[in-house]
C-alpha cells in the first residue's frame, strides 16, 4: 500500500488521501482570493463616500463573491478535511479514490459553470436566487453539479470510516476531530440534498419546461440548504479548533463525552437556524416558528457553548501541564501567539463566540429577528460567523496543514505571524460597522441606500455613514490580511523550504 | 483521605477558563444593555 510516515506527527498518510487533500485545498485557496477580492469590491461600494462599482456590476459580484467566498472556498476545504480526518487521522486509505476524484471533479466543473456564467452577466441573482428571479440554466446546472459532487464526496467519508473499522485502524470511539468531519458531513448530506431537490425544478424552469415555480416552496427548501451549509462549517469549524490544539499544543478535550453530546446536538437542532429567514412567510405555523426560534435555537447554541470553553479549557490543561501554571493567567500569557496555526485558532473561538454567537442568539430571536431581518446587521452578523469564525479557523487549518501535507515550511514566517491579528481585526471592524449601520435600519445588499429615485424621499440618520465608512476601512484591512494569506499559503505550497 | 483531598484539589482543572468565562458573561450583559438603550434612543422606544 501507498503511504509515508510524517516526520512530524508520526501519522501514517496514504498517497491518494495526501493528493486528494492537496487539490482540494489549493482550489478552495484560489477560490478564496476570487470571492475575497469581490469582496472587497463589495466594501468599496457600501462605503458611501468611495460607491465604486455601479449597479449591474455591484449584484453580479456580490453573487460571486456570496458564491465563491461562502460555499466553494469552505466546502473544498472541508472535503480536505473530510478525507485528512478519515484517511489520515485513522490511519487508514481512501477506499474509493476514483469516485473521490469524481467527486472532486463535478464539484470544479460546477463551480466553473457558476462563475462562468456570473462573469458573462447571465446570473445576476445574487445569492439566494429567489424566484422569480430567474438566471440562465447553466447557473443552476452548476448548482446541481457541485452539490451532488459535495455529496459523494462526503459519502466517500463515511465509506473511508468503515474500511477504516474493517482495518481495525482504530479502536473504540472515533477521535474528536473525526467525530466533528462526521457530523459535518451528515449535515452536509441532508442540506446538499435540498440543494439538489430545489435546484433541479428551477433548471427545468429556467430553460421554459416548466412553467411555474412557488416563490414560497422555493424559499422554504432552499433555505434547507442555504443556512445549514454554513452548520457544516460550524462543525468543521470546531473540529478544527479540537485538532489545531491537540496538534499544537498536545491538548486533550477536558470532557470528551461532552465535546461529542456537543456535536450531536449540532445534528439534532441546528438546521431550524433557517427558520429565521421563513418568519413573515406564511408557509409555517406561529407556534412552529416561536418554538424553533427560541428552544429549539437555544439547544444548537448551548452546543456552540460546550465547545466555546471545552477547547480554552484543554489548552489551558496542556500549557499548565508544560508548567505555566503561576497566577490565573500564566498560561494565556506563554501561549504560541507567534504560531499563526495557533493565533488563528483562538482569534476565530474570539471572533466566533464573542461576535457571530451572541448577535446569532440575538438576531435568531423572533422578537428581534423581525426588525432586524434584511437589514446590514444581518450580513455583520454572518461575516461574524463565517469570516471570523470559519474562514479564519480555515486559515489556521492551513497554516497547520502546509508542513503536514505538502511536507513545505511556511515562507515570510513574520508575515505568517501577524495575518491572522490584521485579518481578525479588520474583519471585526468591518462587521462591528455592518451591525451597527444595519441598527439604524441600512438594508442588506441594497446598492443605493439613498433611494435615488424613489416617489418618497427617505434618509437615514448620518450615524449610519459613519458605521458604513467603517465598515469599508475594516473591509481594506481584512481586504490586506486576506492577500497576505493567499501570497503565504500559495508561496509556501510552491516555494516552501522542503520538509524531509 | 488523602486520595480524595488530591481529588479534591484537581478537581477545577481549567482556573484560568472560569475566570475568562466569567469575564466574558459579565461583558456580554454590559453589552446587552448598553445595545438596549442604543436601541432605544435609535427607534425613538418609550
Amino acid at each position: 500500500m501507498d503511504y509515508r510516515i510524517c516526520s512530524l506527527t508520526g501519522l501514517k498518510i496514504n498517497k491518494p488521501a495526501e493528493d486528494l487533500i492537496k487539490w482540494n485545498m489549493v482550489t478552495a485557496i484560489l477560490f478564496l482570493a476570487i470571492g475575497g477580492f469581490m469582496g472587497l469590491l463589495m466594501a468599496l461600494t457600501r462605503w458611501p463616500s468611495v460607491h465604486y462599482l455601479d449597479t449591474s456590476h455591484y449584484y453580479r459580484f456580490l453573487t460571486l463573491h456570496g458564491f465563491d467566498a461562502l460555499l466553494l472556498w469552505i466546502l473544498f476545504f472541508e472535503v480536505a478535511l473530510v478525507h485528512f480526518t478519515s484517511a489520515v487521522l485513522l490511519n487508514t486509505r481512501v477506499v474509493a479514490p476514483f469516485s473521490a476524484w469524481i467527486a472532486y471533479a463535478l464539484m470544479l466543473v460546477g463551480a466553473a459553470f457558476v462563475n462562468i456564467v456570473v462573469f458573462a452577466g447571465k446570473a445576476d441573482v445574487l445569492f439566494t436566487s429567489y424566484v422569480p428571479l430567474k438566471a440562465n440554466g447553466v447557473y443552476y446546472l452548476g448548482i446541481i453539479i457541485f452539490a451532488v459532487g459535495a455529496i459523494v464526496a462526503f459519502a466517500n467519508f463515511f465509506a473511508n470510516i468503515i474500511q477504516a473499522r474493517r482495518d481495525k485502524a482504530y479502536q473504540h470511539s472515533l477521535p474528536l476531530g473525526t467525530f466533528g468531519l462526521a457530523a459535518a458531513s451528515i449535515i452536509g448530506i441532508v442540506t446538499l440534498a435540498h440543494g439538489a431537490v430545489i435546484m433541479i425544478p428551477v433548471f427545468f424552469w429556467s430553460i421554459d419546461l416548466i412553467k411555474y415555480i412557488d416563490p414560497a416552496t422555493y424559499r422554504l427548501v432552499f433555505w434547507g440548504l442555504g443556512h445549514p451549509s454554513q452548520q457544516i462549517n460550524v462543525c468543521a469549524m470546531v473540529a478544527m479548533w479540537y485538532m489545531t490544539a491537540g496538534f499544537v499544543l498536545g491538548a486533550k478535550p477536558v470532557n470528551e463525552k461532552l465535546s461529542r453530546t456537543a456535536f450531536v446536538l449540532y445534528i439534532l437542532f441546528i438546521n431550524v437556524a433557517s427558520e429565521h429567514h421563513l418568519l413573515v412567510d406564511p408557509v409555517l405555523s406561529s407556534w412552529h416558528k416561536i418554538i424553533n426560534t427560541s428552544y429549539v435555537m437555544h439547544l444548537a447554541v448551548l452546543a456552540s457553548m460546550i465547545h466555546a470553553f471545552a477547547i480554552p479549557a484543554s489548552i489551558e490543561v496542556a500549557l499548565r501541564n508544560k508548567g505555566y501554571t503561576k497566577g490565573l493567567f500564566d498560561w494565556l500569557k506563554n501561549a504560541p501567539w507567534g504560531n499563526p496555526a495557533f493565533s488563528a485558532t483562538f482569534l476565530s473561538i474570539i471572533g466566533f463566540g464573542f461576535l457571530g454567537g451572541t448577535t446569532g442568539v440575538i438576531f435568531g430571536t423572533e422578537q428581534f429577528n423581525i426588525i432586524r431581518h434584511n437589514t446590514f446587521a444581518i450580513t455583520g452578523h454572518f461575516h461574524a460567523t463565517v469570516v471570523s469564525g470559519t474562514t479564519i479557523a480555515f486559515m489556521g487549518g492551513t497554516y497547520l496543514l502546509i508542513p503536514y501535507i505538502f511536507r513545505r515550511n511556511l515562507v515570510l514566517p513574520k508575515l505568517a505571524a501577524i495575518q491572522p491579528y490584521l485579518y481578525a481585526i479588520g474583519v471585526a471592524v468591518m462587521l462591528i460597522g455592518m451591525m451597527a449601520a444595519g441598527t439604524y435600519g441600512v438594508p442588506r445588499r441594497h446598492w443605493d441606500i439613498t433611494f435615488s429615485n424613489a416617489i418618497f424621499s427617505f434618509s437615514f440618520d448620518p450615524s449610519a455613514d459613519m458605521f458604513l465608512s467603517m465598515m469599508g476601512v475594516g473591509g481594506l484591512f481584512a481586504a490586506l490580511g486576506g492577500a497576505m494569506f493567499i501570497i503565504i499559503s500559495l508561496g509556501s505550497i510552491m516555494f516552501g523550504r522542503k520538509i524531509q | 483521605m488523602e486520595e480524595e483531598k488530591e481529588k479534591h484539589e484537581n478537581k477545577m482543572e481549567a482556573p484560568g477558563t472560569f475566570a475568562l468565562s466569567i469575564i466574558f458573561l459579565v461583558a456580554f450583559i454590559v453589552m446587552w444593555f448598553a445595545h438596549l438603550k442604543w436601541l432605544v434612543e435609535i427607534w425613538g422606544v418609550r
